[in-house]
């Protein structure tokens, strides 16, 4: 060993070079930057993370957006909707009163003429009845008794009446 | 031939012919690691360090043979050494 | 003039001055130690332990001095927001965590990072003192006629090396320990678990799965002792790796500019360079391999 110049003391320095060299680097180097490194990255993540949280809160805010605008429309759409019924509604209501009203009229207008021809009928009979009776009376004078004379007048009634009837 | 000549000649041999086979080892090894970042150049990093490690293994036969040549030079007798 | 004409006018100048040097004043041989030599004169007065200081210790510890120095220089303007010095030192630290995380996972990556990033960096710099010995090597202390150079890359020297190894696989051993149990741990490496069920066996008298029991038995046993002997070989392997790459590279850079000196230690330079990193990260990796397998909890994975 000696002649390839390895010696006791020469080894043991140099390990002891290595402990000393070691402990300096750790202290000086590995930690100040791995510290260094460590503090870097979490940096870096904790701004990647903020900048998600921001990114999630636009994705939120615009689909809520979205959502009130939707709404918005549909609300509108429905108003829109719902005055068109109600308009018909009106016009139908409208439309329904003057039918019944023009109906009305019609109606009331059949029944005075109906009332106006029964009133003409039964005055037509009065006085067809006068007529007979005085035309009776010029002719007959006296020579009918009274209830002869009735029941002829009825007679010619029931026939003058069957003649209206077929009228 | 006397003993110091017989030292020289057997410890460029022992180094010479030691070199031989690890020589041929290290390029076969290069060859395959060169042929293998070929195929998948992405696993480069780690079949780099393989290949040096496996060079490294290599080597260290070459190493022994260096130890011994070294022996044979410098260790026993007295008044070889410079 | 255009800038490239400069250039060029520059370098054949100075190669010029170079070969007048070499032809005027010639080029000493070199000499190549194996070991790091000891300065004259400096020796640490430790009571019963005198140190003689190498070239290669005082090199240590300059490296050190100028990791701890960066790490001053990175510390003083620390803030979540990096500037171009920060981010540097942040780029090589992060890398560096990612590879623990991904081989060891995130339980044991805070254990384990600071020896992966120790080793890595202190190898590191120690290497690339390597590309420095042309410069290093003209600096010396003469001692019987022979130049000492003061500096010396520490990877050239076992010392440094075989320390370093003693660490990693002492730390293998300790993480090993501590994932493991006590039990679980020398289990590992005193495997006898094969020759109990044996007995068991043999106690329930089923001789013939006993006869199986015994013989898988007696091959753990060995795996076990075969894994002892890795664990000195990795001493080994991880020490004479780094000693051997870097010191064939000083020899390389002395060498070569010996033969010829101009212009051709250039990329042998740049060479070194690389080897330095790539030997400083197979320090590392191979370390936080070993590591991981020591932490995996019985049965997951073979060794």
């Amino acid at each position: 060993m000696g002649a390839l110049g390895i010696s006791e003391g020469l080894l043991v320095t140099q390990i002891l070079n290595f402990i000393v060299l070691f402990i300096l680097l750790r202290v000086l180097l590995y930690k100040p930057i791995l510290q260094m490194l460590d503090a870097r990255k979490q940096k870096v993540q904790a701004s990647l993370e903020y900048a998600e949280k921001v990114k999630q809160d636009a994705a939120a805010q615009q689909k809520e957006f979205e959502r009130k605008l939707e709404e918005t429309r549909r609300e509108t759409q429905a108003a829109v909707a719902a005055a068109a019924q109600v308009g018909e509604k009106e016009r139908a209501a409208i439309l329904a009163q003057a039918r019944e009203e023009s109906r009305k009229m019609i109606e009331q207008a059949r029944e005075q003429i109906e009332y106006e021809r029964k009133k003409m009928f039964s005055e037509l009979r009065e006085e067809v009845v006068q007529l007979s009776l005085l035309a009776a009376q010029q002719v007959i004078s006296q020579s009918l008794d009274e209830q002869a004379h009735r029941r002829l007048v009825n007679d010619f009634l029931a026939q003058t009446d069957q003649l209206g009837r077929t009228n | 031939m006397d003993a110091l000549s017989a030292r020289y000649i057997a410890a460029a041999l022992a180094i010479a012919i030691g070199t031989l086979a690890p020589a041929i080892g290290i390029g076969m090894l290069v060859s395959a690691a060169l042929t293998a970042i070929g195929r998948n150049p992405e696993a480069q990093g780690s079949i780099q360090i393989n290949m040096f490690i496996g060079i490294a293994f290599t080597e260290a036969l070459t190493i022994y043979a260096l130890v011994v040549s070294l022996i044979i030079i410098f260790v026993g007798v007295a008044g070889a050494t410079h | 003039m255009s800038k490239k004409w400069l250039i060029l006018l520059i370098t054949l100048a100075s190669l010029a001055a170079m070969i007048a040097i070499r032809l005027l004043v010639g080029f000493p041989i070199p000499a190549i130690s194996v070991t790091a030599e000891p300065i004259p004169g400096l020796v640490l007065p430790i009571p019963g332990f005198p140190l003689r200081v190498t070239n290669s210790l005082l090199t240590a510890w300059l490296a050190m001095l100028l990791l701890v120095l960066f790490a001053l220089w990175v510390r003083r303007g620390l803030q979540t927001i990096p500037n171009r010095r920060q981010s540097l030192a942040e780029m090589l630290i992060e890398a560096l965590y990612g590879l623990v995380v991904s081989v060891a996972g995130e339980k044991w990556a805070p254990a384990f990072f600071p020896i992966i990033a120790t080793i890595f960096l202190f190898v590191l710099v120690s290497n690339l003192m390597d590309p420095l010995t042309p410069i290093l090597a003209a600096v010396g202390v003469k001692e019987h006629g022979n130049l000492i150079p003061l500096l010396r890359s520490p990877s050239t020297d076992l010392n440094f090396t075989v320390a370093l190894a003693l660490v990693s696989v002492g730390l293998t051993q300790y993480y090993g320990l501590r994932a493991n149990g006590l039990l679980g741990y020398l289990g590992k490496y005193l495997n006898i678990r094969g020759f109990i069920k044996f007995f068991r066996l043999l106690l329930n008298r089923q001789p013939k799965a006993a006869l199986g029991a015994l013989f898988m038995g007696i091959i753990d046993f060995f795996i076990g002792i075969i894994e002892i002997i890795s664990e000195f070989a990795k001493i080994i392997s991880f020490s004479f790796r780094l000693f051997g790459n870097i010191f064939a590279g000083e020899v390389l850079l002395i060498i070569i500019p010996y033969l010829i000196p101009f212009l051709l230690p250039l990329p042998f330079l740049g060479l070194e360079v690389f080897v330095s990193f790539i030997q400083a990260f197979i320090f590392a990796v191979l370390t936080l391999a070993f590591l991981r397998m020591a932490t995996l909890t019985h049965g997951a994975e073979a060794h």
